[in-house]
C-alpha cells in the first residue's frame, strides 16, 4: 500500500470545480466524482490510499468519524465503510441505495446494537453503540474479483 | 488494519499462555450472579418477551419519572430496557398519559430542545424534558430525559434521518417502552437541535441526556447487573437485579471481581478471538447475543446455527493490561427457538458481527455473573472508571 498525501491539493481543486459543475452524486455505486461530492458535503479531510485492486478514499469528518470509500480501477465506488463517535450521513454516503437501507425488513429478534441488510445487490452491516459506531455497505456485483469483502472495514 | 496485524502475535501468545494456565485465570463457569440482594439501591430486573412479544435476551426494569415543577406528579413505566451500551433515560411518548407533562429543556433563546439519538439499528427523534428520575430508592433530580416520538417533536430533520434506517419512535419500532442507558459514561454524545420557526439546526444543549446514575445523591459511581445462570435450553423468563453503586453499600462490594479498564473515549476493550485481537470490543447488556467474527460458523436468521453446540474461548484484555480467558457456548439459534418457543433467555445465543472489527459480549455473557460497570471519572474502591469488572 502507498499513501499519497501530496494529492490533497489536487483534490481540493477538483472539489471546487465539481461544486459548481456537478450535482451531489451518489457515493455507493457512483463514480469517482461522488467521493469528492461526499467530501464536500461532510466538510471532511480526504486521504487517498492506493492498493493493487482498488483505491480507498478516506474522508475524516469534523465529528471524528472516518468514512472510507472503496473505488475500483474503473472508477466505481463499490463499497463504503465508516467508524467513529457519530454515525455518518448515510443518505449522502449510500446515495441511491439509501432507500433500500431504510425499507429493508426488520429482524425477528432485534436489538439496538446491530442491523443488517443482505440483498443480492446490496449488503449493509451497521453496528455499535453511543460513542462508537461502525459499519459498511457494498454492492457484491461491483466488488473486484480479487478483493475479499473482509478487507472492507 | 495495521494495528490488528501487529497485535496478532501478541494475542497468540496470550491465548497460549491463558489456555495453558501460565498466565491469567480461566473463567469457564461464570461464577457468581443471581444472588438476591436487597436494599434501596436494588431494582428488580426481568428478562422476558417484552411489550412486542419478540424480545430475547433483553433485560427490563421499571422507572418512575416525576415532574421537577410538581414532584408529586409521577408516572411509573415498566419494560424500560437496561442498556450498558448507552447513556441516559428515554421513554416512548405513547406510554405516558397525554395529561402527564414534563417541563421542556430549552436553549438560551427559550426554544425547546430536540434530540436525535442514534443506535446501531436506527435513530429515535424526540424532545428533551426535565424529570426527577426514580428507580429503586434512588433519585436523579431535574435531569434531561428524551421523550421519543412526542407530537411536539414532529418530523425529524433530514440530518437526523440520514443517520439511521428507521425512526424508532413507537413501542413497536423501539422494542421497549423506553431505555435506561447505564453505561460507563455520563453524557450521551448525541445530536441536539432547536427548531425556531420550524427550521431545525444543531445546538449544544445546556446539558445532555445523561446516565441517571451519575446524578444520584449516593451510589452514583456505577452499577452491577446481576443475572442468574440459565439452563442450556433457555428460560422463559429470568429475574435478576440492577444494583446501584460500587463499594458504596454492604451489597455492592467488588469482592473478587477482576477489573478491566476501558478506553476513555470509546468505552471499548480488547477481546481476542481465534488469535485476532479486536480492540473495539465491548460488553453490552443491550446486545441480545454474543457477536463474534467467525465465518466458519453457519448462520441462520441473523444468528449462528452450528450443527452442534460449540464450546469456545476468548480472552478479555482491559486497557490496564489485565487479561483473562473466558469460555462460552454457541448453540444452534433456530433449534433453541423451536425447542422452546416461549424462551426469552439464552446463554448460548451467538450471532455474526459480519462487519468484523469487534467482538460484542451481549446479554448471554451476563447470565450467572455479576457484571460491574464503573462510570468515567468516578472513584470506586477498585479505582477510577471507566471500567467493567466481573
Amino acid at each position: 500500500m502507498k499513501t499519497i498525501r501530496s494529492r490533497r491539493w489536487a483534490f481540493g481543486v477538483a472539489v471546487l470545480i465539481q461544486a459548481v459543475s456537478l450535482p451531489a452524486l451518489a457515493a455507493l455505486g457512483g463514480d469517482l466524482n461522488s467521493v469528492q461530492a461526499d467530501q464536500l458535503h461532510m466538510k471532511g479531510m480526504l486521504r487517498t490510499t492506493v492498493a493493487s485492486a482498488y483505491t480507498v478514499h478516506e474522508i475524516q469528518t469534523p465529528s471524528g468519524t472516518a468514512v472510507r470509500e472503496y473505488v475500483t480501477p474503473a472508477g466505481k465506488v463499490f463499497a463504503v465503510a465508516w467508524s467513529g463517535p457519530r454515525m455518518p450521513d448515510l443518505r449522502q454516503t449510500l446515495g441511491a441505495y439509501f432507500g433500500e437501507y431504510t425499507q429493508a425488513p426488520r429482524p425477528l429478534h432485534p436489538d439496538h446494537a446491530h442491523f443488517e441488510v443482505a440483498d443480492s445487490g446490496f449488503v449493509l452491516q451497521s453496528a455499535g453503540h453511543m460513542r462508537a459506531y461502525s459499519g459498511r455497505a457494498y454492492i457484491p456485483q461491483l466488488v473486484p474479483q480479487n478483493v475479499a469483502v473482509t478487507d472492507i472495514k | 488494519m495495521r494495528r490488528l496485524i501487529a497485535l496478532a502475535p501478541i494475542s497468540v501468545l496470550m491465548m497460549i499462555a491463558a489456555c495453558g494456565g501460565g498466565g491469567g485465570s480461566s473463567d469457564l463457569g461464570g461464577g457468581g450472579g443471581g444472588g438476591s440482594p436487597s436494599g434501596s439501591n436494588v431494582a428488580p430486573v426481568t428478562v422476558d418477551a417484552g411489550p412486542n412479544g419478540n424480545s430475547v435476551n433483553t433485560p427490563f426494569v421499571s422507572v418512575t419519572v416525576c415532574s421537577p415543577s410538581s414532584p408529586g406528579t409521577c408516572e411509573t413505566v415498566d419494560h424500560i430496557e437496561v442498556d450498558t451500551g448507552s447513556f441516559g433515560l428515554r421513554i416512548i411518548a405513547s406510554v405516558l398519559p397525554s395529561t402527564f407533562v414534563l417541563p421542556a429543556q430549552e436553549d438560551a433563546s427559550n426554544d425547546a430542545i430536540y434530540e436525535c439519538a442514534v443506535f446501531g439499528d436506527g435513530y429515535s427523534w424526540g424532545s428533551v424534558h426535565m424529570a426527577n428520575v426514580q428507580i429503586a430508592g434512588e433519585t436523579a433530580s431535574n435531569i434531561p430525559v428524551q421523550i421519543i416520538g412526542d407530537a411536539a417533536s414532529g418530523t425529524p430533520p433530514s440530518s437526523c434521518s440520514s443517520m439511521g434506517s428507521v425512526n424508532e419512535n413507537s413501542v413497536g419500532t423501539f422494542g421497549a417502552n423506553g431505555i435506561i442507558g447505564v453505561g460507563p459514561f455520563v453524557g450521551d454524545g448525541q445530536i441536539y437541535y432547536s427548531c425556531p420557526g420550524g427550521v431545525c439546526g444543531e445546538i449544544s444543549p445546556p446539558a445532555q441526556v445523561a446516565n441517571p446514575v451519575a446524578s444520584f445523591a449516593a451510589d452514583n459511581n456505577g452499577v452491577i447487573l446481576e443475572l442468574p445462570a440459565v439452563p442450556s435450553d433457555g428460560s422463559a423468563t429470568v429475574t435478576g437485579s440492577l444494583v446501584f453503586g460500587i463499594g458504596t453499600e454492604s451489597n455492592n462490594g467488588l469482592s473478587t471481581a477482576t477489573i478491566y479498564t476501558l478506553d476513555a473515549n470509546t468505552g471499548t476493550l480488547t477481546i481476542t478471538y481465534n488469535s485476532t485481537a479486536y480492540d473495539m470490543s465491548f460488553l453490552d447488556s443491550g446486545s441480545n447475543a454474543i457477536y463474534l467474527v467467525d465465518n466458519s460458523i453457519p448462520q441462520c436468521s441473523g444468528f449462528y446455527c452450528p450443527a452442534s453446540t460449540l464450546a469456545l474461548m476468548a480472552t478479555i484484555t482491559g486497557a490496564n493490561g489485565t487479561s483473562n480467558t473466558v469460555g462460552f457456548n454457541i448453540a444452534n439459534a433456530e433449534a433453541l427457538f423451536s425447542a422452546d418457543p416461549s424462551g426469552t433467555a439464552f446463554n448460548n445465543l451467538g450471532a455474526p458481527n459480519t462487519f468484523g472489527t469487534f467482538i460484542d459480549f451481549g446479554l448471554p455473557f451476563f447470565y450467572g455473573r455479576n457484571i460491574y460497570t464503573a462510570i468515567d471519572g468516578a472513584a470506586t474502591p477498585g479505582g477510577t472508571g471507566p471500567y467493567v469488572a466481573f
